[in-house]
């Protein structure tokens, strides 16, 4: 082949690889056309999609709006629902704690009792119901300060260890070595987290023991309540349902355990609120474990140990304290006669002279005329309402030293503090219970006005008995067989028993049935 | 029935390529009866190929052209493949329809079919066939006449394509090409085919509407109003009037009831008529259907090309060696669109992941024929399709 040849195939190469990139060329132009298209329809789109976007934000927040305002709608009813059902609670409850104090036939005490029993069931039932509304509504507001953690320890205590020994359970509050003494959070929701917890573990507890652990977690500054129980568990499938608000598990419903299936959702959104959650853990049949952890500030360096042994602890007496106040004169105003039939009764003992007013115009005109040493004044009243009732005496000066206390049915956590900022001296929730109703007077009251006197109590009736048994599992059998009809005492071998009964006298023994 | 592919991805020197094709061919053994499926790039002499192909080798083969091929190793812009099946318990028959118009496809397709089916021993289990872009011709007609034709035996395949000039798309069989006409080949015997489809579309909200007057592929009127100004409501109507190619990624999702089954289909928008407010569609829209526009998503593309696919292929090695041979692939220009910068994205499905012996032939089209299954009836629904990923294992 001569350079001619090589040059024309050389060419004719070339022009083969020059219509390859023609054809290329020519394919690249069209797809370039085709996406030129399509990039005026990605336009169409997306301007579509934009205008579509703004009408989801629109439709969301109208979406929004109705939901909360339909959520305002339902907090309001069941705040107003509530205090429908508070008021006539009050006049039942009081009244039944005067047959209480005063009856001395057993069975009308019985019956008495039943009825206490009932209300303060229906009433912890609204409590839940008003605290829920708040939640939803985001007017639960957290109030920090400065707390002893001993004194939150005792006042969980007294709420809840009487279920416990009624129910025949074990229940042990530990609090770890190394928890401080001090805190700066919200005492009354970590309170009410505590009372919620245990008193489910309690409800669900049948058998066996609750026990309780307090600890802190100085890295994350977690103060940590663990509530362990060996009651009946919950399922797997329940799980997803435990914190939601009215959902009520299987178990609960069939085993009849009374219970709105708010106190969880509360407490969960309690424990939020305060930084931290509620978890579980749990094996159906054998008990479960629910952690509270919530962000409350360790102050100083003193531990919970060392602050306890400080104080005695605080137990049930043979005495009680009877508060006597002959000199105080009370204005008491309330649109309701029963509420205002209750209130003179629970007072009735104390000597405190009762004034009543039906109205806010009536309370103002009587504090023109006559001093009182404390008004209790209800909240809502046709015409002035007790807000504006206390505005028209403050700014018409004319009761500047007198304590007035709010008197309200819609008492949900945190309505202490907005009371107190509407510039009330206190706040007292209905049903009115005698013990609160003395805790104000004593707290506002001059200590020269009113007398305290130790009293003894009324003797038990309940007849005390020795429980005898080797093993743990079957005094607790016992324990729970026995209940809250009799006060016992149980140990494990005769040499126990025979020392008890050697300094008490018992009515009743009660050994294993194996001769020993 | 056994398959094997020759392929090259050199279109002009077609003399090479054909001999490429005996030599390789010759090396296989041919069992008692023999076709080819071929799929060449647009830009091919078709002429020249189907004369070569023709005088070299003695059996019936079909083809098309496309604007970009797949084979059992992947994609490629320019390729001619030439899949070859052969079986002794399997018979195959091509036919070229004559030139197809409104008004005489069922009978030009009525011709061509019993021709095909005349040289059957035994009636058809699918049918495979291509015919060229021609908006003058309702593609549904076609599917649905072969439907007809055959009884609802199963049609798969499509409208060839080119690089978007609309105007070099043909389809050929022994010594003819057509730019006009419908070529089919039937295959009947030993096959249990498998018809499968995928769409990648995600619905854009609020743009559902009921067609309230329709007539094949034109519809006048959507929720009442003229469909021109049904879509300009939604704010997605363009200025101009052929579309198209705008709207190649954002077909409509087309449902209607059929035997108490909700069969639904892509369609893209074809035109718009400012005269009359009309829409064109490729593809017939019935009266009564709802109609929703949708995108194709490139991810999701790709993903559920990739579920799609090992699924399929799962199946089929469950079935075990020997009953499936190969996989024939009609993917619309559509989605070729969305992947031009990576146009093997489709391919990454299959190569490396075939079973043994199995052999992959796919071609990118502007239409799809491929039946959806019925979920109650459990039976297939033939249908035109846009914007499809189908499949045809035998």
């Amino acid at each position: 082949m001569d350079n001619r040849e090589e040059l024309i195939a050389y060419i004719e190469e070339l022009e083969k690889e020059n219509k390859k990139l023609r054809r290329r060329t020519v394919r690249l132009e069209r797809d370039v056309i085709m996406l030129s298209s399509l990039n005026d329809c990605a336009l169409y789109l997306r301007d579509y999609n934009e205008e579509e976007r703004s009408r989801s934000i629109i439709e969301l927040a109208e979406a929004k709006e109705k939901a909360e305002h339909a959520n305002k709608a339902k907090s309001n009813f069941l705040r107003s629902m509530s205090h429908e059902i508070r008021t006539p609670m009050n006049a039942i409850m009081g009244m039944d704690e005067m047959i209480l104090k005063e009856s001395r036939e057993e069975e009308t005490l019985k019956y008495a009792s039943d009825i206490k029993t009932a209300g303060e069931t229906l009433l912890s039932i609204i409590n839940g119901i008003l605290d829920l509304s708040k939640i939803e509504s985001g007017k639960m507001e957290i109030t920090d300060s400065e707390y002893e953690l001993k004194d939150v320890v005792n006042h969980v205590l007294n709420m809840t260890r009487s279920k416990a020994f009624e129910k025949g359970l074990k229940y042990n509050v530990e609090v770890d070595d190394d928890t401080p003494a001090m805190f700066y959070g919200d005492e009354l929701r970590l309170r009410q987290i505590m009372i919620n917890l245990i008193n489910n573990a309690i409800k669900y507890t049948e058998y066996g023991s609750v026990e309780v652990l307090i600890s802190y977690d100085p890295q994350g500054g977690f103060l940590k309540i663990e509530v362990k129980d060996t009651g009946i568990g919950i399922r797997k499938e329940d799980a997803e349902r435990l914190f939601k608000s009215f959902s009520r598990l299987k178990d609960s419903v069939e085993r009849q355990i009374e219970g709105t299936g708010l106190g969880l959702n509360i407490t969960k959104e309690l424990a939020m609120l305060m930084g931290g959650d509620v978890t579980f853990e749990s094996e159906y049949g054998k008990g479960s474990i629910f952690r509270a952890y919530v962000k409350h500030k360790a102050l100083g360096d003193l531990k919970y140990k060392a602050a306890r042994d400080l104080v005695p602890e605080p137990g049930p007496g043979d005495t009680e304290i009877l508060f006597s106040a002959p000199a105080v004169r009370v204005l008491v105003v309330d649109d309701n006669d029963m509420n205002l039939d209750v209130i003179g009764a629970l007072l009735k003992p104390t000597g405190i002279r009762v004034k009543e007013a039906a109205s806010g115009m009536e309370c103002i005109e009587r504090l023109k005329k006559s001093g009182f040493d404390l008004v209790l004044l209800d909240q809502m009243m046709p015409g002035l309402n007790g807000d504006e009732t206390l505005r028209m005496i403050r700014e018409e000066h004319i009761a500047d030293d007198t304590p007035i206390i709010a008197l309200t049915a819609d008492a949900v956590i945190g309505a202490r503090e907005e009371y107190l900022k509407l510039g009330f001296a206190d706040y007292l929730s209905k049903p009115v219970a005698y013990k609160d109703l003395e805790t104000i007077l004593m707290k506002h009251l001059p200590s020269e006005l009113y007398t305290l006197t130790e009293v003894k109590k009324k003797e038990e009736t309940k007849p005390k008995v020795l429980v005898v048994a080797p093993t743990t599992e079957e005094l607790d059998a016992i324990r729970h067989i026995m209940g809250t009809n009799a006060d016992g005492v149980f140990v494990k071998d005769e040499e126990k028993a025979e020392k008890y009964l050697s300094k008490h006298s018992v009515d009743y023994i009660v050994r294993r049935g194996d001769g020993k | 029935m056994i398959s094997f592919q020759s392929f090259s991805k050199e279109i002009d020197e077609l003399d090479l390529v054909v001999r490429q094709f005996e030599d390789e061919i010759k090396a296989r053994t041919l069992l008692k009866n023999t076709c080819g499926i071929v799929y060449a790039s647009h830009e091919a002499d078709i002429a020249e190929l189907t004369g070569r192909l023709s005088k070299t080798f003695d059996f019936p083969f079909i083809g098309c052209t496309g604007l970009g091929i797949l084979n059992s190793e992947g994609y490629a812009d320019e390729q001619i493949s030439l899949l070859v099946l052969t079986a002794s318990d399997c018979e195959f028959s091509v036919a070229l329809s004559d030139s197809l118009s409104e008004a005489d496809t069922e009978e030009e397709l009525r011709k061509a079919y019993d021709e095909a089916r005349s040289r059957l021993p035994e009636k058809e289990k699918v049918i495979i066939s291509y015919m060229p872009w021609n908006f003058d011709i309702s593609y549904d007609k076609v599917v649905a006449t072969l439907d007809k034709l055959s009884e609802g035996v199963p049609v798969f395949g499509g409208v060839s394509s080119d690089t978007w000039s609309f105007t070099e798309t043909v389809v050929f069989t022994n010594g003819q090409i057509s730019r006009d006409g419908a070529v089919m080949l039937l295959i009947s015997g030993n096959i249990d085919p498998i018809l499968r489809m995928e769409q990648s579309v995600v619905p854009v909200p609020r743009t559902t509407g009921k067609v309230t007057k329709a007539s094949d592929r034109i519809v006048y009127e959507i929720e009442g109003m003229t469909a021109e100004n049904y879509l300009a409501n939604k704010g997605i109507l363009p200025a101009k009037t052929s579309v198209m190619d705008g709207f190649m990624v954002a077909p409509f999702i087309v449902s209607r009831e059929e035997d108490g089954e909700k069969i639904s289909a892509l369609r893209n928008l074809d035109h718009v008529n400012q005269e009359n407010g009309s829409c064109g569609f490729v593809g017939n829209i019935d009266e009564g259907s709802e109609i929703t526009l949708s995108y194709i998503s490139k991810d999701e593309m790709s993903k559920s090309v990739n579920t799609f696919l090992d699924k399929l292929i799962s199946d089929m090695k469950k079935e075990g060696t020997g009953k499936y041979s190969t996989i024939l692939c009609s993917s619309c220009a559509s989605r070729y669109c969305l992947i031009v910068a990576d146009k093997s994205t489709e391919a990454r499905g299959y190569v490396g992941k075939l079973p043994e012996n199995v052999n992959f032939q796919g071609v990118y089209l502007f239409g799809e024929f491929c039946p959806g299954k019925g979920g109650k009836s459990g039976r297939y629904y033939n249908r035109f399709n846009n914007e499809t990923f189908a499949i045809l294992a035998f």
